[in-house]
């Protein structure tokens, strides 16, 4: 029996990150429980994630998501910029989340390892 | 690696992102470079990510000339992670031709005077070599190049390089350009370290990495008064 996701197309246009790349998402969620300059989230990516973001790609998703305005820079602490997550950026985050929990459920069923 | 090699090799790197990335991220991209590298994390993987970065950037900043200096990242990147860097091995004689110069370059601080005179020598050039007290993120680097008066009537510039300095952007001078066939006088001024009592030639911002109170146990651990009293005793 073929199990798929529900329609979710109004989602799917809603999730600004489904696009922006892992590197994104990966901040997203390690600014979502305080500011972090670029040092910090590496390490705190590395510790979560198991993944070491080389800092050319980090500042590269950094700036992205500034534009989309996911996140704001804060003013510099000597040479480091922290960064928060901004509403905006909490909301794209939640929406992401929601969107890889379907896709989630869908895959561990179709592996009978049972729905999420 | 020394950690002067893989500093150079970084600062390359992040060079070869447009001016104003620079700007913005530079300092701060260099800092962490450094901190991933003292973590243990490989000095070329980091330079490597941030030429690509680069040429990333470049294509996004500069549409309508975005191929020449995204390839010429790119091909700094082949450069750095594929050759390491000739000009970067100090057992390499500091010297190299292109374009009708002669590039010396010091890629040993310590020897910068004997590097550059090998290079003059060869060449037959009329090149004199002094050192000069400086401040000690100067040492071993170009502070100055005096030309005769030949240079007006129509002898060829010669052409400071700026190469990356150790924790900085700004650059430092490095290596200099001499047009192959240049036959007028010049003397080239090395920092060296200054004795007490001795004025410095050059000097750079006392924060810069390298100088005394961005070292000295000051900044950043006492506050304003003390801070003011302990300079003044060192001055």
């Amino acid at each position: 029996m073929a199990v798929t996701g529900s329609g979710h197309d109004g989602e799917r246009e809603r999730d600004v990150l489904r696009r922006a790349g892992e590197a994104s998402v990966l901040i997203l969620t390690s600014l979502a429980d305080g500011p972090k300059h670029g040092y910090a989230l590496i390490s705190d990516i590395k510790e979560f994630s198991g993944l070491r973001l080389g800092p050319g790609t980090l500042y590269g998703a950094l700036d992205r998501l500034e534009s989309l305005g996911l996140i704001q820079a804060l003013p510099a602490e000597e040479r480091r910029h922290p960064y928060r997550i901004t509403f905006a950026g909490e909301i794209a985050l939640r929406d992401h989340l929601d969107s890889l929990e379907r896709v989630s459920a869908v895959g561990r069923l179709r592996l009978g390892l049972g729905g999420a | 690696m020394s950690s002067y090699r893989y500093a150079r090799m970084i600062e390359i790197a992040v060079r070869c992102y447009p001016q104003e990335w620079r700007d913005r991220h530079g300092d701060e991209a260099i800092e962490l470079a450094e901190l991933l590298v003292r973590d243990g994390g490989s000095a070329v993987l980091v330079a490597w990510s941030y030429l690509r970065g680069a040429a990333r950037e470049q294509l996004v900043t500069r549409p309508s000339r975005r191929l020449r200096p995204a390839l010429a990242a790119l091909v700094i990147g082949a450069t750095l992670i594929g050759v390491p860097l000739v000009l970067l091995d100090s057992s390499t004689p500091a010297n190299a031709a292109s374009s009708g110069e002669v590039i010396a370059v010091i890629s040993n601080r310590s020897d910068a005077v004997g590097q550059l005179e090998s290079v003059f020598r060869s060449h037959h050039f009329n090149i004199e070599v002094e050192e000069e007290p400086s401040s000690p993120s100067r040492v071993g680097s170009i502070l100055a190049v005096k030309v005769g008066p030949e240079k007006a009537i129509g002898h060829a510039v010669l052409r400071e390089i700026a190469g990356p300095c150790v924790g900085g952007v700004s650059g430092c001078i490095d290596a200099i350009a001499v047009p192959l066939h240049y036959t007028g006088k010049a003397q080239v001024f090395v920092g060296r370290r200054a004795n007490p009592g001795e004025r410095y030639f050059a000097s750079v911002s006392v924060l810069c990495p390298g100088e005394t109170w961005r070292h000295g146990g000051i900044l950043g651990k006492t506050t304003v008064s003390p801070a003011q009293h302990l300079g003044a005793q060192r001055c």
